[in-house]
């Protein structure tokens, strides 16, 4: 079907009524936002943006958004009505709900959705969500999330589709209040919510005067056709065909490292299925996400690299299709913590990213953070908690942005105003700048990540951590480099210290007066081959100090470059390589290496042997990677062995 | 005779022409000139149009100008060589911001390139010093290495330089040390605290670094200006209308140009304040559609609207400026449907070239002006701004080659693109009126700029506004509004006390302190303060949040006094009070402006002849027919029904049926809606 034939596609109102509709509804979620971030009491909202606001219609379907809501905030929510309908039939119009289960469409216990029924002359006729981060929800530490957990019990309350009063008093509510910290500002905070739903639901009620409910119903339904339409014919472009890729996260000490996020890309006609069977089992580590996180990273990359311009609708998720079985860290079910549900999500990103970048290489960037570096703070007293970005991927024509949101992560603001910060807490920020030679070196650099040091001043704080890819770091793409992999360090007394014993995962770590946690982001994966940066790009680099004299070398020396040769019986992440080649790459058994491809994503391999015998230019592949010939090959880190 | 208070110039330098007005206050009459402006050197089209305003050189009392000199700069990247010298540690707060990318409609974009710092890192330099939270000092500044770095500065061939340490707001004696230091080796440097006395040091950076490098443009500008209008007019007054509508004095535009990135539309608003006062609308909603983009204001009661941060191109500009809300829909803004069959309006726009298929300067692409065209309500033989003649074919071809696509007619299509546009720009008015807790009904849509007539009725027929003001000469309607301003300066100062009884008189000291301040920075300009009026505000929120909202202090006003004001405020604001929690105030701060003799509105001069209007096919309620088409200066005054259409050089107006025209006090165009 040509473009012309989709567009002349069976319309239930006139042309302009979607986009009107839709206009006059995505006005409504804007201020929605306005006034969360100008009212509110939480730092985490009018700080950092942590919250989304979306309607849904009758049928629960998303149909709005403000054009700045997190994707993984957001796109969850088009299961909500359903949800809560499986649980309770139906939702009287005096109620409202409260949600953040991530075994039934929430995303981790911290996100708390506030969903608010639309009924007008009897009809309900739209849901307003309010999703919005509280700063703790109970658990085993302050602000809940934490490296450390292995049951959800310890992240704090599950909230299952519960339904209260819209007045906002029920001994429910003062259950849960009693059961959280930093209990004013959720409670004022829950109130400021549930004004800004109360302002929404007049202004709805005035469109309805205005438009009428059927006029807005079809162009509603126009709307969502036309951008799933839309969507499907950007998927049609693609070259049809299944496309493999194998994504990682460093996992904990009580899991195995690494743990795989696999995905099969299917691209047929106007349809794509992602199927993640082949994932890691779910894992008592909170590095697990519930049913409704896999369909929101797919539509999130698809539509990132097909159609950045295009909505976010119930119309665009009918364009995908997702499989995620059951009791992996892609669907997990009960006790599994799901506090690191981003973590896994981004380890899917990672994923379709790869099986992506095999189709339209040329239109990849190198991967980013990985990660949402939770960071807390906190004592008895207080709760700090940032969560700073990472540099962004290289990609054709331009360089990876120093620390920044990325384009799957929203417009949250991760780190705080150092001044704010030291007017409110017992802190001291030592230093915010950037990290140099942490951008994946490539023909187009990834981006640098940050360094923030924070000198702790009182007594009784603690360090709580949940952080991804400290091993493993952003991958590069059509031979560009990794970024530098995300790191948490403590200094205290001039000695540097680890607060965990796996990187990354650090629970209630003691701090003393004096100490400095130092958190350093990862840098974007880089595009490209290093040796062909421009020369003069790399020198305004170190005229920058972007990168250093130390990190030039990674821009004139090229990684060695070996035979591949396939070998069925290796399992499909690990290596083996002979002790010429060992020696040579500086490789010993248990380290991470990356192979690179001129064209496509990078492929990481763990070394299980390094006696093979085999000529001295070899290394032996697992034969699922489909690598064969020369490669080019670069040692990564050595999980066991620190380096600084 | 010559009479050396006679004439007042007000001058609007715009991207394309500089717009100039000249006021006759011995007549009262006004006459406008235009001429082309000058991107390389803006003040020679200033200087040329005071020439072309053609009254004798010394009978100009007052010299009063708009410009964009500073906008451009910092959009165009086309500021000074500047570094940035900042606490170490802190070197890279300007391009870390707080790791938003602060460019809207860039999610989902992975090829995002975040714009470039306007201080690249190899010129953001960091000295030994550190001031506490508490604005007590933890490090001296160490002086020897920040002479080394001037020096080195210097060799590097910069040539302003901004100065921002952490805590500065508490205490700013780091910074006005390393002034010191500084000034002697730059003639251009900018202290945080000199343009933003206020927490959050990303903003008080930017507003420094954008200070920085905007100020040696902006000075040689000013300067050459100021130079040749002293020696050209001696008796002339010269002064630029600021960001936030009041008039600056030459030295404040020297010191402080981040103070004139919006002054511009800024002149807009006073002229608006200025004839709503004039004709009895105090409550006005400013629409001023443009070829790219359109912008709305509101003024509610006739106070012209601020607010304290702005976004540009990924720059945060913290300074109090006027709160405008611009939409991407213009009369060059495209039609297009997208490969899912929905129609889009803009964002992209046709521009002036090749701009709409209509001008027949080889555009293919459907716009909203040829939706206009082919609904007759532009066109026939008019020639836009009186140059350029419409291609109607041209106009119809390409509706029709869009409409061909959706299964329309030509018609058809350009009523759906009208429908859109109308519809996002009664969103934008949406956002800053309803959003807001302001009722649009109860204010009047005064429009402006070339397209805004032509779709301002359909706009307030959305919004049920009940009537549109066009006021005479549109199109130089913001160079009469550089004559309607006051000269205005403000300071304020960070102070966090709770709002109650016994922190009053602490405010009043304080507000007093900053009142003799500005009372000195007039009279040090030669200026009595003797009229001077001071308006102190306080910037309250409700303990616990981070975000304010600015609260006018009557003078001997209780505490009960101000907690309603702000209460009232915060309701309208977000639907809610949150009563009972204490109240905090963040900032004070105190406006003083001294008032000038504003010229007054003259009615319009009555046609000499009983001209009659010509008639041409319109779109109007899905059908054409024939309708009026009159030319502005033949109206004669009485009530005219719509539908109609009014032309005349610079504009076009559409009065859609179930509308009547008149003619108010001051010449404006006065649409009234009779349906209600």
């Amino acid at each position: 079907m040509g473009r012309e034939n989709r567009a002349k596609q069976e319309r239930r109102a006139g042309l302009a009524t979607g986009a009107i509709i839709i206009e006059a509804l995505s006005a409504i979620v804007r201020e929605m936002r306005r006034s969360m971030v100008r009212s509110s009491y939480s730092s985490i909202i009018y700080e950092g943006y942590d919250f989304s606001c979306v309607l849904l219609d009758g049928a629960g379907r998303l149909v709005a958004e403000s054009g700045e809501d997190h994707p993984f905030h957001l796109i969850p929510v088009a299961g909500a009505v359903e949800g809560a309908a499986r649980l309770h039939g139906t939702i009287a119009a005096d109620e409202i709900l409260l949600h953040n289960d991530p075994y039934s469409g929430g995303t981790h216990l911290n996100d708390v959705a506030v969903i608010w029924p639309v009924t007008i002359s009897g009809a309900r006729l739209f849901h307003i969500v309010v999703r919005s981060h509280w700063g703790d929800v109970g658990g085993m530490t302050p602000g809940s999330l934490n490296g450390a957990a292995t049951e959800i019990i310890q992240e704090g309350l599950r909230l299952d589709y519960l339904r209260l009063p819209r007045n906002g008093t029920s001994e429910l509510l003062r259950m849960i209040f009693d059961n959280v910290r930093a209990t004013r500002e959720a409670v004022a905070d829950f109130d400021t919510v549930l004004g800004i739903c109360r302002v929404a639901e007049r202004r709805l009620a005035d469109c309805v005067r205005k438009y009428g409910a059927d006029t807005i119903a079809a162009g509603i339904e126009d709307a969502l056709d036309g951008a799933e339409r839309r969507l499907r014919s950007a998927i049609a472009e693609l070259p049809a065909g299944v496309y493999r890729h194998t994504a990682y996260l460093d996992g904990n000490a009580a899991t195995p490292h690494p743990l795989t996020v696999k995905v099969a890309l299917t691209i047929e006609g106007d349809g794509l299925h992602a199927d993640f069977t082949g994932s890691s089992q779910q894992v008592p580590a909170p590095l697990n996400a519930g049913p409704a996180i896999a369909p929101t990273s797919v539509l999130t990359v698809v539509k990132s690299f097909l159609d950045p311009r295009g909505a976010i609708n119930s119309g665009t998720l009918r364009a995908i299709r997702v499989t995620a079985p059951e009791g992996t860290i892609v669907h997990a079910k009960r006790p599994a913590p799901c506090g690191g549900l981003n973590e896994v999500r981004f380890a899917c990103d990672a994923a379709i990213m790869g099986a992506l970048g095999q189709v339209i290489p040329e239109r990849m960037t190198g991967d980013v953070r990985g990660t949402s570096n939770h960071t807390y703070i906190g004592s008895s007293d207080f709760i700090f908690y940032e969560y700073p970005s990472g540099g962004t991927g290289g990609f054709s024509g331009g360089d990876g942005n120093a620390a920044v949101r990325a384009f799957n992560e929203g417009e949250n603001v991760s780190i705080q105003s150092a001044e704010v910060v030291e007017a409110i807490y017992p802190l001291r920020i030592r230093r915010n700048e950037i990290r140099v030679d942490s951008g994946g070196a490539g023909r187009f650099r990834g981006g640098c990540g940050l360094v923030r040091e924070i000198e702790v001043l009182g007594r009784d704080a603690r360090l709580s951590v949940l952080s991804d890819r400290n091993i493993i770091p952003p991958a590069g793409v059509n031979g560009g480099l990794s970024g530098a992999a995300n790191r948490y360090r403590v200094r205290r007394d001039g000695a540097t210290i680890e607060p965990s014993a796996f990187p990354g995962k650090v629970a209630n770590f003691p701090l003393r007066s004096g100490d400095i946690v130092a958190v350093e982001s990862s840098g974007g994966g880089g595009y490209g081959d290093p040796l062909k940066r421009d020369p003069a790009a790399l020198a305004s680099d170190l005229a920058d100090g972007y990168v250093t004299e130390a990190g030039r070398a990674r821009y004139e020396a090229s990684p060695l470059v070996l035979d591949a040769r396939a070998d069925s019986s290796l399992a499909g992440n690990a290596v083996r390589l002979s002790p010429a080649t060992a020696a040579r790459l500086g490789a010993k058994e248990g380290d991470l290496v990356e192979l690179l491809r001129e064209l496509g994503p990078s492929i990481r391999l763990w070394v299980v042997d390094t006696r093979a015998a085999a000529v001295p230019d070899a290394i032996i592949v697992p034969a699922v990677s489909g690598l064969a010939g020369c490669v080019r090959v670069q040692l990564l880190s050595d999980p066991g062995r620190r380096d600084d | 005779m010559t009479d050396p208070q006679r004439y007042l110039i007000g001058i609007d330098v715009g991207g394309t022409f500089t717009d100039i007005i000249v006021l006759d206050r011995t007549s009262g009459r006004t006459h406008a000139a235009k001429v082309s402006s000058d991107r390389a050197e803006p003040e020679r089209a200033v200087l040329e149009g005071i020439t072309k305003a053609g009254v004798p050189a010394d009978d100009i009392a007052l010299i009063v100008h708009g410009t964009t000199v500073a906008t451009n700069a910092l959009l165009e990247r086309r500021g000074a060589r500047t570094a940035l010298v900042t606490t170490a540690g802190f070197r890279d707060v300007l391009e870390l911001g707080r790791t938003t990318r602060l460019v809207p409609g860039t999610l989902y974009d992975p090829y995002f390139r975040r714009p470039s710092p306007l201080v690249p890192r190899r010129h953001r330099r960091v000295v030994t010093e550190r001031i506490l939270a508490d604005g007590s000092v933890e490090t001296p500044l160490d002086t020897a290495a920040l002479e080394t770095l001037a020096r080195e500065l210097a060799a590097e061939g910069i040539e302003s330089v901004a100065v921002g340490f952490l805590n500065s707001f508490r205490n700013p004696a780091h910074e006005n040390e390393a002034a010191g230091i500084l000034s002697r080796h730059f003639a251009f440097v900018t202290i945080s605290t000199g343009v933003l006395n206020e927490i959050r040091e990303f903003e008080r950076f930017s507003a420094a670094a954008i200070n920085a490098y905007v100020m040696p443009v902006m000075a040689r500008y000013t300067d050459r200006l100021r130079q040749t209008v002293k020696l050209r007019y001696r008796n002339a007054g010269f002064y630029t209308i600021g960001s936030n509508g009041g008039l600056l004095s030459a030295g404040d535009v020297a010191a402080q140009p981040v103070r004139t990135i919006l002054s511009g539309p800024a002149a807009g608003i006073a002229a608006s304040i200025d004839l709503g006062q004039t004709i009895g609308a105090t409550n006005l909603i400013t629409y001023d559609m443009g070829g790219t983009s359109t912008d709305v204001a509101l003024i509610a009661d006739g106070v012209f609207p601020l607010k304290r941060e702005t976004l540009l191109e990924g720059m945060v500009v913290r300074v109090p400026q006027l709160d405008i809300h611009t939409v991407g829909a213009g009369g060059g803004s495209i039609a297009r449907l997208d490969s899912g069959g929905l129609l889009h309006v803009g964002p992209e726009s046709a521009g002036a070239s090749p701009g709409p298929a209509c001008y027949g300067r080889g555009g293919t692409l459907a716009t909203v002006t040829d939706a206009n065209v082919v609904l007759g309500r532009l066109g026939g033989d008019q020639e836009l701004g009186g140059t350029l003649r419409i291609d109607r074919h041209a106009a119809e071809r390409a509706l029709a080659m869009l409409a061909s696509a959706a299964g329309l007619s030509a018609r058809e299509m350009a009523a759906a693109i009208l429908e859109i546009a109308v519809a996002r720009m009664a969103t934008a008015v949406h956002e800053i009126s309803v959003a807001r807790g302001h009722d649009p009904r109860e204010f009047a849509l005064l429009c402006y700029g070339g397209a805004g007539p032509l779709h301002a009725a359909l706009v307030a027929d959305e919004l049920g506004i009940g009537e549109v003001i066009v006021p005479p000469a549109p199109g130089a309607f913001s160079a009469r509004g550089a004559l309607s301003s006051a000269l205005s300066k403000d300071r304020s100062a960070t102070v966090l006390l709770p709002l109650d009884a016994d922190k009053l008189a602490t405010v009043w000291t304080l507000m007093d302190g900053l009142a003799a301040d500005l009372a000195d920075s007039f009279a040090a300009e030669g200026l009595s303060p003797a009229h001077l009026i001071v308006e102190c505000q306080l910037d309250l929120r409700y303990r616990g949040q981070a975000h304010e909202l600015t609260v006018t202090l009557p003078r001997g006003g209780e505490i009960a006094t101000l907690v309603e004001l702000f209460e009232i405020q915060f309701e309208r604001e977000f639907g809610r009070r949150d009563r009972g929690r204490g109240i905090e105030i963040v900032n004070l701060r105190a406006v003083a402006t001294l008032p000038s003799r504003k010229p007054a509105w003259q009615p319009a001069v009555p046609p000499t002849e009983n001209a009659q209007p010509i008639t041409r096919e319109l779109m109007v309620s899905g059908v054409m027919r024939s309708c009026p088409v009159w030319r502005r200066e033949d109206l004669r005054g009485e009530p005219l029904a719509g539908p109609l259409v009014v032309e005349e050089m610079s504009a076009t107006t559409y009065l859609p049926p179930g509308w009547t025209l008149s003619i108010g006090r001051a010449g404006e165009l006065r649409l009234t809606r009779s349906n209600r």
